[in-house]
């Protein structure tokens, strides 16, 4: 049976099982069993990611692969068709035969990617001569260490690799703005110069600044795909009102919504006196790491609310008064606390719950917050979990999919980007991949707007689905078999972080054309210039404005511009 | 279950090292703040922009700066 899994193997790729030779993918424990099976330093070996491996093998190599007990599997390589990235054509950046339909290319402008880490290996990030078109870079994961150019020539040439990108995402991100031409993708300002920050996801408006100040009088926009919910959702927490000061007439941050539209991760509800609700919700359990989750709700000073967090043994802890923290240690520990959030008038309840890392099934399963409203004049909750992936809400009429876009995006001082899906299929190195999304709808992570406090968030929808851009070499995602092309260091996912480079990338080409541009007169552009779906509104909380249209946009920034129009 | 009932604060005054971005209360400057915030121990003080301050300190150092200032921790980004 194991010489027919060989022969099959070796038939797959069209070779004979005696002599021939087959591109293999192998997936396998260690290192060790790779390099046992087909010999170390085989030519045509290569490591992709941690367990995932890419070689040219004969039949005997195949079989003794196939022998080890910890080579978890090993396929064929998938013949696959180039499928070109829809990006460019969906957003006018491309007309006919490929041609791009403005002249502006980013010369001269400075793209800020605040994210995992870069593979400066990749050609996206080099020029035609072979030359970084990296401005600076700064790693928040390693002491805030900072690099020059010539620093980071040096450290990618002798395999220091400064400001690596073991995940892979940072990589994909930064070449969507502003990739050079590769593997016929190309980034949206290809001229453009980067500043990149490899970030600790925790100092973020650290790295803006970072950013800002490196680029000094040049026109510089900043891509921030990332988020929390940890908050109030209107635009007053420090990092969204620094933001606001830190943007002004060339200097603009780009942050994407947000995936959490169907993540159960938001409850919100207007309460008139003596209504009550409650939500049930689940803590997950996470790899490697205790459960718990941390929450915030948030209501108007000049309504009363009461409530209570009810334990999955059933135990009722009703919320302090304001201004105190009631702590419950043991095993399980619970913080509930209430306190006077001056900034938004609002009254504040944060309850955090850390388990111990073997809890029981059942202690994760069935937790319950209740509030009741007994004074109403706003009449407004809403609650959030710190980030996705901690706890899920039970699905009832508390749970909204509206006001789930995520923070800093909600700030003042930024654009927010939500994802539409502008192509359905990819090649990858499991072979040609189809997905039965429908090209044009909302992507189906897109998060919703508006922001708690009403505000017209996101602004603009760019394509954030299936995006094929630059591959990290040995990344955590370079591993991924129907995802990753490897041969071509291509890689294919979605998100708004997708969504947001796009959005970046045309900032920089309208920076270009005009240096001085302010975050208003970019959203009045945008709101004037982008495509809406027949019948839509002049902003819709799924798409913002709209999709996106580079040729319409440069094209009104020629034309008058009415500066300081407000979006709320 | 036991419970211990003690001020809302938006950090733990117990913890170890806290990343916090400080904004100084009206009568307060920048400088004041971050000396404040030096003095207690405080490490990569740093001002970002007029009435931002971002620094990494103890739970018991903003104790003492926080009649001075607001104290705000700063949240953890996930990719999107």
């Amino acid at each position: 049976m194991e010489i027919a899994r060989v022969a099959s193997v070796m038939a797959d790729a069209g070779a004979a099982p005696s002599g021939d030779v087959a591109s293999v993918l192998i997936e396998a424990q260690d290192d060790a069993s790779v390099y046992e099976s087909v010999g170390a330093g085989a030519n045509g070996v290569e490591k992709l990611a941690t367990g995932f491996f890419s070689a040219t093998v004969r039949g005997e190599q195949a079989r003794k692969l196939i022998d080890n007990p910890n080579v978890r599997r090993i396929e064929t390589k998938k013949e696959s068709t180039p499928h070109l990235s829809a990006v460019q054509p969906e957003i006018r950046l491309t007309g006919a035969g490929g041609a791009r339909t403005v002249t502006e290319d980013g010369s001269g402008v400075l793209i800020g990617v605040i994210d995992t880490g870069f593979d400066l290996s990749h050609p996206a990030f080099r020029d035609s001569s072979g030359k970084l078109r990296v401005a600076g870079l700064l790693d928040q994961t390693n002491g805030n260490r900072e690099f020059t150019t010539a620093q980071l020539e040096t450290g990618w040439a002798n395999g220091s690799n400064p400001g690596s990108d073991e995940n892979g995402h940072g990589t994909h991100v930064a070449s969507i703005a502003g990739g050079t031409r590769f593997h016929n993708l190309e980034g949206v300002a290809p001229k453009a110069k980067f500043l990149l920050v490899k970030t600790d996801f925790r100092n973020t408006a650290n790295a803006v600044v970072w950013t800002f100040q490196k680029a000094g009088a040049a026109p510089c926009a900043v891509n921030m795909s990332l988020g929390h919910h940890f908050g109030p959702h209107d635009g007053t927490t420090s990092e969204e009102r620094l933001q606001e000061s830190l943007t002004g007439p060339g200097k603009i941050i780009v942050v994407s919504a947000g995936n959490e539209r169907d993540d159960n991760i938001h409850i919100g509800s207007r309460f008139t006196a003596g209504s009550s609700q409650e939500a049930v919700f689940n803590i997950l359990r996470r790899q490697n790491q205790t459960p718990g989750v941390a929450l915030t709700a948030w209501y108007s000073q000049s309504d009363v609310f009461e409530g209570a967090l009810i334990t999955p043994a059933g135990q009722t802890l009703p919320l302090p008064a304001i201004g105190f923290t009631d702590r419950f240690p043991g095993s399980t520990q619970i913080e509930i606390s209430r306190r006077l959030y001056p900034l938004g008038n609002l009254v504040q309840v944060q309850i955090v719950i850390d388990l111990p890392f073997n809890a029981p099934p059942l202690a994760l399963r069935n937790w319950k917050l209740r509030f009741n409203c007994t004074q109403a004049s706003v009449g407004r909750l809403d609650s959030w979990f710190g980030n996705s992936g901690f706890a899920v809400f039970h699905d009832s009429p508390f749970v909204e999919r509206a006001r789930t876009v995520g923070m800093v995006a909600t700030g003042k001082g930024c654009l927010a980007v939500a994802s539409h899906i502008d192509r359905v299929t990819w090649d990858s190195d499991g072979g040609d991949q189809q997905s039965n999304l429908v090209i044009g709808q909302i992507s189906p992570f897109s998060s919703v707007g508006p922001s708690r406090d009403g505000r017209q968030k996101p602004e603009i929808s760019a394509p954030g689905q299936f995006v094929s851009a630059a591959l990290a070499k040995g990344s955590n995602l370079a591993g991924l078999t129907q995802r990753a092309d490897n041969a071509n260091r291509v890689l294919t996912i979605e998100g708004t972080s997708m969504s947001a480079p796009v959005m970046t990338g045309v900032v920089a080409l309208m920076l270009q054309k005009k240096s001085t541009l302010t975050l208003a007169d970019i959203r009045t552009i945008l709101q004037n210039t982008a495509r809406r779906d027949a019948n839509a509104p002049t902003w819709d909380p799924n798409f913002g404005f709209g999709k996106v249209d580079v040729a319409a946009a440069i094209a009104a920034i020629g034309m008058t511009i009415s500066v300081g129009a407000p979006t709320s | 279950m036991r419970k211990e009932t003690v001020p809302a604060r938006n950090y733990s005054p117990e913890a170890a090292r806290l990343d916090v971005m400080v904004e100084p209360l009206p009568g307060h400057s920048d400088e004041e703040v971050a000396t404040a915030l030096r003095n207690c121990g405080a490490e990569s003080v740093q001002v970002l922009a007029p009435g931002f301050i971002s620094a990494q300190a103890s739970g018991a150092c903003l104790q003492q700066v926080e009649d001075i200032a607001d104290i705000h921790p700063k949240p953890d980004s996930q990719p999107h």
